[in-house]
């Protein structure tokens, strides 16, 4: 298991070179890509500061608190965009070319992810990060285990993010070349800049078991607030084992699915 | 010489029928985007306790949220774009230019249906859906008659109006090549200027900059028109506007048309 670990940490180089010239060849695309990010983020702000304004607190969360949300979801979709390959998923099979990593001795997901890499994200990435850190020490104590506890829940929400999107692509096995289910997914983004906590209780119970969209933003800033290093670490158990049943979910779907797998060539 | 953009319309139909899990995953899509909207706002009013948020009530409030998201799903920014952005990028124009062909008059007549399709559907499957709205303890507004023919027109404007601004940014691939990446990014600010995620009445500043900007056009007057929250000489004043918008974007992409087709090229015939 560590030789398999390792193998593909080494592995991580070449990819890495891969993903950094790719960067550095579309500079247009990373222009508008960052200021993309840059005008969401303003205007997320000014629309929380507006409802502030005119409505005060809302359900308990403060200006500094909405300010930390767009923080992470923003810092939790770059994250997302620089490992976007999962997305791709549904045309490398229609398209054939799920030998391309089947045929190496790599984890297919890794190779789908690591291939594709998204290297300019990392600056939205880090305006995200920089949101963060910012409100944190100008409004709160900085306790650095909370904020890494914080981050380990919004990155393990992009893994989980990731396992949709495949289960997504999946479907194509059965339903041949379609993006219904990657649409269907997309309608629940809507909620990663609100306060998850505001909703009746069955939303959240949705928002944290069916769809964990609570652990982008809602959770970690609730971690980086008010709440105890303790319950930092319940919330990240149950974080860790929703991902777990999706991932056994989506071995299961993989094994039924990769049998009705047909390559044309080679 | 109707009957040959009516062709292409039919073509269009043909297109959009094609993929019908992705046709049908559109309204599922938008009734979770409706089912969501509508938590978030009776949540916001629930725990600020407020009666009204930017001068409507919660039962305008939902009606103009919901609302957004039907007639939004029509507008496919994304689709304007790439469209033009393939034709121009891939050379695909050249084979269009040389026919006798409305260029402006081909591209719209592709996109119109999208546009017209979604928006109006939407429209006739919340009217259908109101009786089991109604049993889920909800309740919209729905307009007298001569709002709703106003609301008609104003919306039938609006997609116009939407479909020319996205045309437009589609068009700037002549000069940077591809142009997807922006997509977002000027959506986003069509959108928030739009009163897609608020009403502009939240804020006077707001209101004010929206109202120098087309992106007020695009949505907010056919929602204030649907929800009679103007009067009709008013209502009447800001169709009329929004025909002057158009007037003004589609000048723009004309000679943007025009000093584009000077720099394209395309190789083979």
């Amino acid at each position: 298991m560590s030789n398999y670990i390792i193998k593909h940490a080494k592995l991580m180089k070449p990819y890495l070179k891969l993903g950094w010239h790719t960067w550095i060849e579309y500079k247009f695309n990373f222009i508008t890509n960052t200021l993309t990010y840059a005008v969401f983020i303003t205007l997320w702000l000014v629309f929380w500061k507006l409802m502030i304004g005119k409505l005060g607190i809302i359900g308990g969360w403060t200006n500094p608190m909405l300010t930390m949300l767009i923080g992470f979801s923003f810092f939790n979709s770059a994250v997302w965009q620089i490992t976007w390959g999962t997305v791709m998923f549904a045309n490398d099979v229609i398209e054939g070319k799920l030998d391309n990593y089947m045929v190496r001795p790599i984890n297919p997901l890794f190779a789908m992810i690591a291939e594709r890499l998204n290297l300019a994200s990392i600056i939205p990435a880090m305006f995200g990060l920089g949101i963060i850190l910012y409100t944190v020490s100008a409004n709160y104590s900085f306790e650095i285990l909370k904020i890494l506890l914080s981050l380990a829940i919004t990155l393990f929400a992009v893994f989980i993010i990731h396992i949709f999107f495949c289960l997504a692509g999946l479907s194509v096995f059965w339903f041949g070349k379609n993006n219904a289910f990657k649409i269907f997914l997309r309608g629940f983004n809507i909620v990663d800049e609100y306060p998850i906590t505001i909703f009746g209780l069955i939303a959240v119970n949705f928002f944290t078991f069916v769809m964990p969209k609570i652990f982008i933003g809602t959770y970690p800033v609730l971690l980086l607030t008010n709440r105890t290093l303790g319950w930092g670490l319940k919330v990240f158990a149950t974080e860790l084992t929703i991902a777990a049943f999706w991932a056994v979910v989506l071995v299961f779907v993989w094994k039924r699915g990769i049998r009705r797998y047909e390559s044309h060539g080679g | 010489m109707a009957v040959k953009y009516l062709k292409l319309f039919q073509t269009e139909f043909r297109n959009l029928n094609e993929y019908k899990l992705d046709f049908f995953s559109r309204f599922a899509r938008l009734f979770v985007d409706i089912l969501i909207t509508v938590m978030i706002w009776s949540a916001i009013f629930a725990v600020t306790g407020k009666s009204e948020i930017a001068g409507l009530d919660k039962y305008y409030f939902i009606s103009y949220m919901i609302l957004t998201r039907i007639i939004t799903m029509g507008m496919g920014s994304w689709k304007t774009v790439e469209t033009i952005e393939q034709l121009i990028f891939y050379g695909d124009l050249s084979s269009y230019i040389i026919k006798p062909l409305n260029i402006n008059l081909f591209i719209f007549s592709k996109l119109m249906l999208h546009y017209l399709f979604y928006s109006v559907f939407g429209i006739i499957i919340l009217l259908a859906s109101l009786p089991i709205i109604n049993i889920l303890g909800f309740s919209i507004f729905i307009p007298s008659g001569i709002y709703w023919i106003l609301f008609l027109i104003s919306l039938f404007l609006a997609l116009v109006m939407h479909m020319i601004f996205y045309y437009g940014i589609g068009l700037l691939t002549f000069w940077f090549g591809r142009v997807w990446s922006i997509i977002s990014g000027v959506e986003m600010i069509e959108r928030f200027f739009s009163g897609y995620f608020v009403p502009i009445t939240i804020s006077p500043t707001l209101a004010f900059i929206s109202g120098i900007l087309p992106f007020k056009y695009m949505l907010t007057t056919s929602l204030m028109i649907y929800l009679e929250k103007i009067t009709i000489i008013s209502a009447i004043s800001q169709i009329g506007m929004q025909l002057a918008w158009i007037i003004i974007l589609y000048a723009i992409i004309c000679l943007m048309l025009k000093k584009g087709l000077e720099k394209f090229d395309s190789q083979g015939g």
